[in-house]
């Protein structure tokens, strides 16, 4: 056996070498990264940055008042106030969403055509109450392929019985809401 | 036994030794949170 290993010792010391990377490689290459610190996330209550955001969910929107426009930048100022003015259009519809109905009460109403109707300017029960067939045929055709809805599922009676709160009727006509 | 046998079972030993090393080198952490805490 000495002599074997006097011999092969290259080979011994090779397998040795082979036994200490594959331990390496399990020990230190493949250790998952210790978690160390604690910093808070920022949506943790309390945090700066949901505060930050918080506050500005809160704040009025941006005030449409036509900035001055130096002479030398009047396209510029155009383009700025009009970006302001879409600015504030978003913000006044986000209101309006806030303070409309669900739509997606009505039956029939699912979450793309509730903003598809966002978009139109349509956000309570009772503007869609107070539907005649003109306005109808005016929305429905801009519908896209939701075309023929508003007739099919009958969201001006659906409306009209949501827009008085009027639970039990509507429930009697409609099914469960 | 033959030469070739013996001379795996010796390298297949000197492996074992190099895992066990590798172990007490950095697989035996006695600080880690996982034991202490």
């Amino acid at each position: 056996m000495p002599e074997l290993i006097e011999a092969y010792w290259p080979i011994l010391l090779v397998a040795l070498l082979i036994g200490l990377i594959v331990a390496w490689w399990i020990f230190v290459a493949t250790r998952r990264a210790k978690v160390s610190g604690d910093r808070r996330d920022v949506l943790d209550e309390g945090a700066d940055p949901a505060a930050r955001n918080q506050a500005l969910i809160d704040a009025p929107p941006a005030s449409t008042a036509q900035p001055v426009v130096a002479p030398g930048l009047a396209g510029a100022g155009t383009a700025v106030a009009a970006a302001t003015e879409e600015g504030a259009v978003k913000a006044n519809e986000a209101l309006a969403v806030a303070d409309g109905d669900d739509l997606t009460r009505i039956k029939g109403v699912g979450p793309k055509l509730r903003d598809m109707l966002i978009d139109l300017g349509v956000t309570q029960f009772s503007q869609i109450a107070e539907w005649s067939d003109a306005d109808i045929d005016r929305i429905d055709s801009q519908l896209g392929r939701f075309e023929g809805r508003i007739r099919r599922d009958d969201w001006v009676a659906q409306a009209q019985l949501l827009a008085a709160d009027d639970t039990e009727g509507y429930e009697k006509k409609f099914g469960r809401l | 036994m033959p030469i070739y046998l013996e001379i795996m079972v010796l390298a297949l030993a000197a492996y074992a030794i190099g895992l066990g090393l590798g172990w007490l080198l950095w697989g035996h952490d006695t600080s880690s949170a996982e034991g202490n805490d």
